[in-house]
């Protein structure tokens, strides 16, 4: 969860979907798995109705363990600042068994 | 192989039914996931950084072909095509979805495997030698005091919730490969004159962040003693053993604050109670129970085949076998380590098509066994030595002849940032990096053997703290950060590393090892391995070497 120290940043409001288990970003379209169409909320801005939004979203069933997530904007591109949120968006970017296999 | 009966049979399916309706009512909302957490917990289902992930228990690291099928077809049809296997000689699967997982466990039942009790603070899988009652080292078979454990811990009632999570390992060999005095309890078996086990037990080892080698606690216990012994050693940790900080709740805690010989009266005087009590009764027969699991232990006899040396040559061939196979019992047989390790691999991964491969192999050759080691390998143990060549070029065809076992590009790794939700930073990218660079070393510079682990947290599930060469990963302020320790073993002669000093970004890490064996090069003598010049030259030189450019 973006710590306090974090709060001057823009945020985006994040969780795992209860059925696939994915990470899902709430936006207009609802729940969804692109960081780039989340609903930002602008640093600093109170937090209250957003993440009322996720809890329940979490009483309703849909996702698990919703939180906040400091993000910055450069060039159009949308990253976290919290090193555990940037993996956590961009997935595990490394090369599985199965691209290893591939790659050879 | 032991084999379940019917009874462990029935109530592997029927917990596996059991948590088809948990997650039915909470796909629908009978369930809040507070209310459903400790239930998937206790089946092993975890909720990670980026999904859920399923640990399935391998007791003893041991498979069957038909099991290792199993696991493959899981992996292909639930997961992203692969499976990870673990420090505990486990196999985890980092993308299944909630509603698939009632169906992997049904399959898993009707293979008699599970994922009871690889969460939460119980006694999670016991672990063991992976050469177990092949070696030509033992003095006898762990396998049947493995089995023992197993069953007097599966769903033990009173151990059910424990301050901490409580890890048994368990060797009968000279040589130490399960690395019994890093765990809680770890368990040394001797046969006496008779052939009836004898027990050494360690007490209070483990790593995390406050890493400790277990102390030896009662010598030569017998069979009928031992359940229990250790009966009481977890009653008197269950009882005083800190819950106020999770941190400080682990046995080895308890031991550091208590004292050894305190520990002990406390479960001397606890034994003794038990003894004149109700429980007397618990453990009444449990030599001819030994006995019925030993039994099963016995494999089909091997073919007679005579007595012959290993294949030795200067080709690919002969280099896999100088490093990846270790001496059988029987007279014409080897053990073979697979290594899950390719340069610029995932340490431990496996695809269903290899884990399939693996399973055939271990049919063709191996009496359809397979063992999972808690170096991240696969084990085969029963191969004929003349049909080592066939099996060699049946593993080049799914990239798995690496011949690198006990070698420093034989990285453990935990998942890391990758997929962790308690890790600190990524360590599958580091491996893959190293794995690369170092086994261009181990051909150009004859390294010989030593262990380099990697851990993405304090945590320690990559066994940083006890690698000739462990790497931890930390966050600074928010960027990676790479701290390095020197001189761990994990052997019978155990040791905790020492920690340098400042850390490395993930960019210098490569550089940051070069030094280190470059150092080890210039001051080892003949014969030394590079635990063996560390212990001799002290941390001060390799210090010296790895800070020199920084």
């Amino acid at each position: 969860m973006a710590k306090q120290k974090y709060q001057h940043y823009d945020r985006v409001l994040s969780a795992n979907d209860l059925r696939s288990g994915d990470v899902v970003f709430w936006g207009a379209q609802g729940w969804q798995k692109d960081v780039a169409k989340a609903a930002l909320l602008q640093g600093g801005a109170p937090a209250d109705a957003l993440l009322a939004l996720g809890e329940q979203a979490e009483t309703d069933n849909i996702v698990v363990g919703s939180y906040l997530v400091a993000v910055e904007t450069h060039a159009g591109r949308r990253s976290a600042v919290e090193l555990r949120e940037r993996v956590r968006l961009s997935g595990p970017p490394i090369l599985n068994a199965v691209d290893v296999r591939v790659a050879a | 192989m032991y084999r379940y009966n019917e009874h462990d049979s029935a109530f592997v399916q029927a917990r596996a039914a059991e948590f088809r309706d948990q997650v039915s009512r909470r796909l629908t909302g009978k369930l809040s996931e507070d209310e459903f957490r400790p239930l998937r917990l206790m089946n092993g289902l975890y909720l990670q950084l980026h999904a859920y992930m399923l640990r399935v228990a391998i007791p003893y690291g041991v498979l069957s072909a038909e099991q290792l099928r199993t696991l493959a077809l899981l992996a292909r049809r639930y997961d992203r095509g692969y499976g990870h296997f673990t420090t505990r000689q486990n196999i985890q699967y980092n993308w299944p979805k909630l509603e698939d997982v009632p169906d992997m466990l049904d399959q898993l039942a009707a293979v008699g495997m599970h994922a009871i009790q690889t969460s939460g603070n119980c006694i999670r899988n016991v672990t063991s030698d992976p050469f177990a009652g092949v070696a030509a080292d033992e003095n006898i078979d762990p396998r049947p005091t493995a089995e023992l454990l197993r069953q007097w811990s599966s769903l033990h009632p009173e151990f059910a919730y424990l301050p901490r999570k409580f890890k048994f390992a368990v060797t009968g060999a000279a040589e130490d490969r399960a690395a019994i005095k890093l765990h809680d309890i770890g368990l040394q078996v001797k046969a006496d004159p008779q052939g009836a086990p004898l027990y050494n037990i360690w007490v209070g080892g483990g790593q995390g962040r406050t890493p400790r080698v277990a102390q030896l606690i009662y010598n030569d216990v017998q069979l009928n003693d031992l359940l229990p012994t250790l009966d009481s050693m977890l009653r008197v940790y269950n009882l005083e053993g800190r819950r106020d900080n999770k941190y400080k709740a682990r046995i080895k805690i308890l031991i550091a604050e208590k004292g050894l010989d305190e520990y002990r009266a406390a479960v001397d005087a606890d034994r003794a109670a038990a003894q004149s009590g109700a429980a007397a009764e618990d453990f009444v027969g449990i030599e001819a129970l030994y006995d019925r699991i030993a039994a099963q232990f016995i494999t089909a006899p091997l073919p007679v085949r005579d007595d012959r040396p290993l294949p030795f040559g200067d080709d690919a061939f002969s280099d896999w076998v100088r490093t990846n196979i270790a001496a059988h019992k029987a007279a014409g047989y080897a053990i073979v380590s697979i290594s899950l390790k390719p340069p610029g691999g995932v340490p431990g991964d496996a695809t269903d098509q290899q884990m399939e491969h693996i399973a055939d192999l271990a049919e063709r050759y191996s009496a359809g066994e397979v063992r999972v080691t808690h170096r991240q390998n696969l084990v085969l143990p029963h191969v004929a030595i003349d049909d080592l060549r066939s099996l060699y070029a049946a593993l080049v065809e799914i990239g798995f002849e690496t011949p690198n076992i006990g070698q420093a590009s034989d990285i453990i790794a935990c998942p890391g940032l990758d997929y962790c939700s308690l890790a600190t930073a990524r360590s599958i990218p580091v491996a893959q990096v190293l794995s690369q660079r170092l086994r261009a070393r181990e051909a150009q510079d004859a390294l010989g053997p030593m262990s380099l682990n990697i851990s993405g947290c304090i945590n320690a599930c990559g066994h940083h703290h006890v690698a000739n060469i462990g790497i931890l990963g930390l966050n600074r302020a928010e960027k990676e950060n790479y701290q390095i320790t020197l001189g761990g073993r994990s052997d019978a002669q155990a040791v905790i590393g020492d920690v340098m000093g400042p850390g490395f970004t993930q960019d210098e890490v490569p550089a940051a090892i070069d030094r280190v064996l470059d150092c080890y090069l210039q001051q080892r003598k003949a014969g030394e391995r590079f635990a063996d010049t560390y212990q001799r030259v002290g941390k001060a030189v390799f210090k010296g070497a790895l800070y020199v450019e920084s």
